[in-house]
Formats: structure tokens, C-alpha cells, sequence
């Protein structure tokens, strides 16, 4: 095979890798968004943070709101939720750096998968 | 309130479910706040994992043994164990529809025993506001939705196909009522199959008699009625994947989904590995890093 031919392959291969890393990492950045309360079921997004700041802003400290699945469930402590919300989206967000972080500085199979590596060293 | 997960394990002459199930419940003990466990399984398999992993940690693993009878009168399915090698054994996994009745719980999830459980979204289903939950979304490995179409309807121009891999269920009159139209299906299989368009293998698959069941109790439309679990997309490797180590909480995986095209995994979040026997070859490195 001609050489560039092949470099290039390589190159996408790692590249598909890296992009199959950085979904796994989002899935578990979503699960980690995720939040239940009274029933319902939440997502940690930047709306339903802004969203609720906007309600205690307004002075209520209880509402209902709808989950993922689109059933009405009713907070009765708003300013807990916003805080919960809050803590994991920001849990999550610096998960996903860290770990993004990590997959930045890869320059190959091997240093994406060191966990693996290390493992197999020992 | 009581709530749980439920395993059903039953070994035929190739595969060590039993095994898998320890593995499965280990992972829900390690990750997961609520992680009460039932075994439903059989007296040969039971004294099989007794063998293999001590009382002690059969014990450790299950907070109830239920032990059942099964029909041994079923047919052959092919297992496959990557690309390369396949046998045909029975399929014993047959009396889900057994469950409700089996559950010691008021709430329960009932997840396959090839179900690792990697991260804590289940934690987040206790005390919903819905009778039933299940995935109708599969992802593989490769983040790769649409799979020949399977993975989203019964066939072509089927019903929407539902897995029963992970069913989050309370023990209302409604649920009473699918999982009596489950075993009405499991009953009359073969004129369901014509029914519903679906392909009709000589073994019972869950998956689909659960879809038909949810159609049904849904009065026969496709609306909104079944919500899925916390995270909509169930991630699973396929047969053709091999599950090659299991370090700190990460499994890592080979998938090849065309001959020589190799790819890497790791993977963190909860994974149905499809690949029985890759399971096995892990097993005592799951069990290792989960009941420590």
C-alpha cells in the first residue's frame, strides 16, 4: 500500500477512536446530569438551571414543573433543586474536561487507553 | 417500599449464566444506593455457582435466592463468541412473564444477567411517577443508532420494538396485566409472529412478545404511553464484540464490525454485552474489583 495511503488510514482509525472515546465520555457525562426528584426524572441543563433561578427570582419556592418523560411533577423546594442541579451539571462539566483533557493530549491508541496499558504492565 | 433487582439464571450446556448474574449483582452492590438483589434461578444452576464462587459469595451477591422450575423442553439458539465461533444451546431464559409473581419487591427492575451496571442512573428510577419503564433506543459500541433498521421496529413495517433487557416495573393492576398478556403471547407465539410480522426463530424472544404486550395494553397505538429509563439509549456490544479486560470499573472492549476492522473501548456506563462467553473470560476480575 502506498505510504500516504496509509498514513492516512492510520490517522482516521485513531481518529474514529478518539471520537468514540470523547461519546463515551458525553453518555457519561449524561448520566451524570441526571437527577431525580419526587417521581420525575431531570436533566441538569443550562436552561432548567436558568429557568429555575428565574422562578426564585421571582420569589416562589415551589412549582411544577415538566420531567424528561413529560410528566408534571411538583417541587416543593425550589432552591434545593436549583442547588442539586447545579451541583451535578457542574460535577458533570468538569468530568468531561478532565477526561477531555486527557483525550487532547493522546497521541495514540496506547496513551488513550493507559488504564489498559498499565494493567497489562503490572 | 421495597425495591430491587431482579436476575433470572439459568446455565445450559455452554453458557454460565449463573456466573454472569453474580457479576451483574456484584456491579449493582458497587455502584448503585439501592442495590437490593433476587436470584431466580434453579437448583442445578444454584449448586453450579455454589461450586464456582463459595455460599459465602453467592450470599453476599443476592439478598434472595428464589429457585424455580423451567421448562427444559425448548429449542437451540446459536450463541456466537465474536466472528469466530458460534455454538447452538438451549434457551432457558423463557419465563420472564414469571416475574411480576416472583418479585419479592414493590418495585422492581428486572435486568439480564449480561447487563453490567456501570454508573448510577438506575438509582434514579426508585419512586416514579410511572408504573413501567423501558428502552425502545440501542446504541452500540460505535454510538451506531440505526442497525439495519432492527433496532428500532419489530420488522419493516412493524410495531415499535421494545428491550427487555432493563424493565423498571411497580406491582400495579396495569403491569399485572402485560405481564399476563407476555405469557399469553409466550402461549401462542407462532400466531403472533403472523400477527405482528415478526421473525418467527424457532426459540422465544422476549424482546418481542414484550413489544407486542405494550402495543396491546396500549390500546393498539403507538402513543407516548411507555416512557423509557433515565438514559433513553440502551448501549450494548454485539456477539460479534469481545470484551477483553475489566479494569477499575472501565471495561474495554474489541468490536469488529466488518472482518479485520478493529476497534478499542472503554467503556463506563452501563453495557448489555450481547458476547456470553467474553463475560465469562472476565468474570473473576468484575467479581475481584466489585466485592471489594
Amino acid at each position: 500500500m502506498d505510504e500516504r495511503l496509509q498514513k492516512a488510514l492510520d490517522a482516521s482509525n485513531f481518529r474514529l477512536n478518539l471520537l468514540n472515546t470523547k461519546e463515551n465520555i458525553k453518555l457519561k457525562v449524561e448520566t451524570m446530569t441526571t437527577i431525580a426528584v419526587n417521581g420525575g426524572i431531570f436533566k441538569s441543563s443550562r436552561e432548567l438551571v436558568t429557568f429555575t433561578k428565574l422562578i426564585i427570582d421571582k420569589g416562589h419556592n415551589s412549582v411544577v414543573l415538566l420531567d424528561e418523560n413529560e410528566n408534571p411533577i411538583e417541587i416543593l423546594d425550589l432552591l434545593k433543586f436549583h442547588n442539586d442541579l447545579l451541583d451535578c451539571y457542574f460535577s458533570a462539566t468538569n468530568y468531561y474536561n478532565t477526561e477531555y483533557s486527557k483525550l487532547k493530549k493522546a497521541r495514540s491508541s496506547a496513551d488513550q487507553f493507559s488504564e489498559l496499558s498499565a494493567d497489562k504492565n503490572t | 417500599m421495597t425495591c430491587g433487582f431482579l436476575i433470572h439464571a439459568y446455565n445450559n450446556r455452554e453458557i454460565d449464566y449463573g456466573s454472569m448474574a453474580v457479576c451483574c449483582a456484584l456491579l449493582i452492590k458497587k455502584h448503585l444506593t439501592v442495590n437490593s438483589t433476587a436470584l431466580v434461578t434453579v437448583q442445578d444452576t444454584y449448586t453450579h455457582m455454589v461450586n464456582m464462587h463459595s455460599e459465602e459469595l453467592i450470599h453476599h451477591a443476592f439478598d434472595h435466592i428464589i429457585l424455580t422450575d423451567i421448562s427444559r423442553n425448548v429449542a437451540d439458539r446459536t450463541f456466537f463468541d465474536t466472528r469466530y465461533n458460534r455454538k447452538a444451546a438451549p434457551y432457558y431464559n423463557t419465563n420472564r412473564s414469571d416475574t411480576l409473581a416472583l418479585s419479592p419487591f414493590d418495585e422492581t427492575i428486572l435486568i439480564d444477567a449480561d447487563y453490567l451496571v456501570l454508573d448510577n442512573s438506575l438509582d434514579k428510577v426508585w419512586g416514579s411517577v410511572e408504573d413501567i419503564m423501558v428502552n425502545k433506543s440501542v446504541i452500540d459500541l460505535n454510538h451506531v443508532q440505526n442497525l439495519g433498521g432492527f433496532d428500532k421496529r419489530i420488522s419493516l413495517l412493524g410495531i415499535e420494538l421494545y428491550w427487555a433487557t432493563v424493565v423498571y416495573f411497580k406491582k400495579t393492576a396495569l403491569v399485572d396485566s402485560l405481564f399476563g398478556m407476555v405469557q399469553y403471547i409466550k402461549d401462542n407465539y407462532q400466531y403472533y409472529s403472523k400477527l405482528y410480522n415478526f421473525p418467527s426463530s424457532s426459540y422465544f424472544r422476549n424482546d418481542y412478545a414484550l413489544s407486542v404486550a405494550l402495543h396491546m395494553i396500549n390500546a393498539h397505538t403507538e402513543m407516548k404511553h411507555v416512557s423509557s429509563l433515565p438514559i433513553q439509549q440502551l448501549m450494548f456490544s454485539t456477539e460479534n464484540d469481545d470484551l477483553i479486560d475489566f479494569v477499575n470499573g472501565n471495561a474495554f472492549f474489541i468490536s469488529e464490525r466488518s472482518q479485520g476492522d478493529f476497534r478499542l473501548h472503554k467503556v463506563n456506563t452501563n453495557v448489555h454485552v450481547m458476547n456470553k462467553w467474553s463475560i465469562g473470560r472476565v468474570a473473576s476480575r468484575i467479581i475481584s474489583y466489585a466485592s471489594c
